[in-house]
């Protein structure tokens, strides 16, 4: 038999996430998709660039009413659902970093930092090792995909 | 034809074809093994090279390429949860868990085995019945297309694990970023966002490799905070059954390795669909008709059999409308019909009387390839074991490193890398809350094909809709995803578990 409750807070996960879907899916449909998508003079349905995006939008509503009316009790669930520890949200920064770096400060300088703090958040200690990996990675990566692959990797639009 | 077969195979078989066939195959295996390069790249940097070569070792090298980069991609698949291709992205299902378990070396093994069985078998079919198999190809429409494509999707069933519903949830939102960028029949830009950047869409690779090489980088973070203890990647085994395939093994896998040849042969020769689907549909029915299939997605070695088998074989049936018809089956043939032209064959159905000897000499080739790739592959895998022996917090900088550039390399895009980061937060999101990145990978893969299907189906029948049941084919798939729907409903209700075991 579902499980049914009317307390939000007494929900299980399925019914959680099923809720959190069901509300991106009106937001989707009502807000983003009219907002995002020109329709306007498309007469064949399938002509209508909005068509699937409805339609699957309609589709995942669908399964997030499905996931709230039969999602799996708490017992077969226990994990809940947690925050996200800091060490991820840690490694997370640094990647954001990484990739927003490589185009002011270039290829090289932003590997070699981000390498260097890669290594030592993953427990290495070694000052030698550290170094001669964030330098000597870099400049096989830079070779091989910028000599050998012909890639134009970003030189840093500070220093160019 | 045996006659031109063998003549074909007294021009090929010459050291400089060999010699130029074998630097194909490994450049083929070492660019498919670096995340975000593809064979389609490699064989386009290499087309240059063969423009003062000779016809045979030019296109012989090109087709080692083409085979040599589907076996790559599985290795970084297996070692680091990152598909080199995004035809291996199958292999991952099974073959990080079986590398996890200290089985790195089998999951390999297995996968060169599959690859190179599935090339024979469709190089067989290519030259033995491309003509009539390419102009039967052809006959599959925009409904049939959208019909088969549906029916591929009820692979999520399969690759949902203990949630169908979540499954099914993870794969409408794989479908709804597929539609993001330029809409293909209108042209009108959808969810751009008044970003231009956002008009190209979605990429294959940068979502690929954030979805399973960012997620697990997380995932890994997070399990280390919690139990403490070292980073644990791939585990390195000294038993030999973890790192050789007995007879009894392979005997048990033959038909799964057949079915994915099948399969390869026939999807591969429908220009536009590519390996992908092919490895994800052999994937699940391996899956289904197993008899245990709970054990896939924790390191069975029929799943990576399954993948394996058919993603390879559509090398060869890709080249049947190709030869056949001109038609490039997938975008490596394309590069490769223009390095037809260079060389002065002129794919089309009159390939076989105007170059008929160079034709032949490309079916020996195709052999050769298979064979050579073989040898260079177990040779690699031998190099692969050092790489076992790394410790996790040395290799993960690297790893992260090395998805960074070969996202960027795809498309020289820095934005490509943002799509790449969103996508891991989003793959270890999805991973906590339970929900399959198979499923959401597989309706993202298929999601063009299906809208294109459907959209132009639509304006063909201007809207009516009985088009997809008037057609025969089409009606046939149709009824294939009816009955295997059912099948897994009435499953799911019976047992609460759409695999059938009680949950």
């Amino acid at each position: 038999m579902p499980q049914k409750t009317f307390h939000v807070l007494r929900w299980n996960t399925d019914q959680k996430i099923g809720a959190g879907l069901l509300g991106l899916c009106v937001l989707l449909y009502f807000l983003i998709i009219p907002r995002e998508i020109d329709s306007s003079g498309s007469g064949l349905v399938g002509l209508n660039p909005a068509f699937m995006p409805q339609l699957l939008t309609i589709l995942l509503a669908g399964f997030s009413a499905l996931l709230i009316i039969f999602g799996r009790p708490a017992e077969k669930n226990p994990e809940g659902i947690r925050p996200f520890p800091k060490p991820v949200w840690l490694t997370l920064a640094f990647l954001v970093f990484y990739a927003y770096a490589l185009e002011p400060l270039g290829y090289l300088p932003t590997t070699t930092l981000t390498l260097a703090g890669f290594l030592y958040f993953f427990g290495t200690r070694k000052i030698t090792v550290i170094a001669a990996m964030s330098i000597s990675i870099p400049l096989i990566l830079y070779w091989f995909f910028g000599k050998v692959m012909l890639v134009m990797l970003p030189v840093g639009t500070l220093f160019s | 034809m045996l006659d031109q077969l063998m003549a074909g195979f007294g021009l090929m078989f010459t050291f400089q074809n060999v010699f130029f066939s074998l630097i194909g195959v490994i450049v083929g295996i070492i660019v498919g093994a670096i995340p975000g390069m593809t064979a389609t790249m490699a064989i386009a940097l290499l087309v240059p090279l063969t423009f003062k070569m000779a016809p045979i070792p030019a296109i012989a090298m090109l087709i080692g390429v083409y085979k040599g980069g589907m076996f790559g991609g599985s290795i970084p698949a297996i070692l680091i949860n990152t598909p080199g291709t995004p035809a291996a992205s199958a292999t991952c299902l099974d073959g990080y868990p079986m590398a996890k378990n200290g089985q790195a070396l089998k999951a390999m093994k297995m996968a060169l085995y599959a690859s190179v069985s599935g090339n024979f078998v469709t190089d067989t079919i290519l030259i033995l019945v491309a003509p009539p198999l390419a102009h039967a190809a052809l006959k599959l429409g925009p409904p049939e297309i959208f019909s088969l494509i549906l029916f591929s999707l009820t692979i999520i069933a399969a690759v949902s694990g203990k949630s169908l519903l979540r499954g099914l949830a993870a794969g409408a939102l794989g479908l709804l970023f597929a539609t993001v960028g330029i809409d293909p029949i209108a042209g009108s830009a959808r969810f751009s966002f008044g970003n231009m950047d956002m008009l190209k869409g979605v990429g294959l690779l940068p979502m690929l490799i954030g979805l399973f090489a960012i997620s697990e980088i997380l995932v890994q973070v997070e399990r280390k905070r919690k139990g403490g203890g070292n980073y644990s990647v791939v585990q390195y085994s000294n038993a030999p059954e973890d790192n050789n395939i007995t007879p009894t093994e392979m005997k048990a896998n033959l038909g799964t390795i057949l079915r994915g040849s099948a399969l390869g042969g026939f999807i591969g020769a429908i220009p536009g669909l590519g390996s992908t689907i092919t490895a994800f549909l052999n994937y699940g029915m391996t899956q289904r008709a197993s008899k245990d299939p709970e054990a896939f997605g924790k390191g069975a070695l029929a799943g990576v059999a399954a993948a394996e088998s058919g993603n390879s074989a559509v090398c060869g049936a890709a080249l049947i409308p190709l030869l056949a018809l001109g038609i490039p089956g997938d975008i490596v043939t394309a590069v490769l019909l223009g390095a037809f032209l260079i060389q002065g064959v002129t794919p089309g159905p009159m390939v076989f009387q105007e170059s008929g000897p160079i034709v032949y000499a490309l079916f020996a080739g195709l052999f050769i390839t298979s064979f050579l790739n073989l040898a260079a592959g177990r040779f690699i895998i031998k190099g692969a074991k050092y790489i076992l022996r790394i410790p996790a917090n040395l290799l993960f900088p690297v790893i992260i490193a090395l998805c960074v550039i070969g996202t960027y390399a795809v498309d020289n895009s820095l934005f490509d890398v943002k799509v790449m980061l969103f996508f891991g937060f989003l793959g270890y999101a999805l991973r906590r809350f339970g929900f399959p990145l198979a499923s959401m990978l597989v309706a993202f893969v298929l999601g063009p094909m299906l809208e294109n299907g459907l959209r132009q189906s639509l304006i063909m029948s201007r809207g009516d809709i009985s088009v997809f049941f008037t057609r025969p084919i089409s009606m046939a798939f149709l009824v294939l995803t009816a009955v295997t729907i059912a099948f897994i409903t009435l499953r799911t209700k019976r047992t609460g578990n759409p695999l059938g075991k009680t949950a």
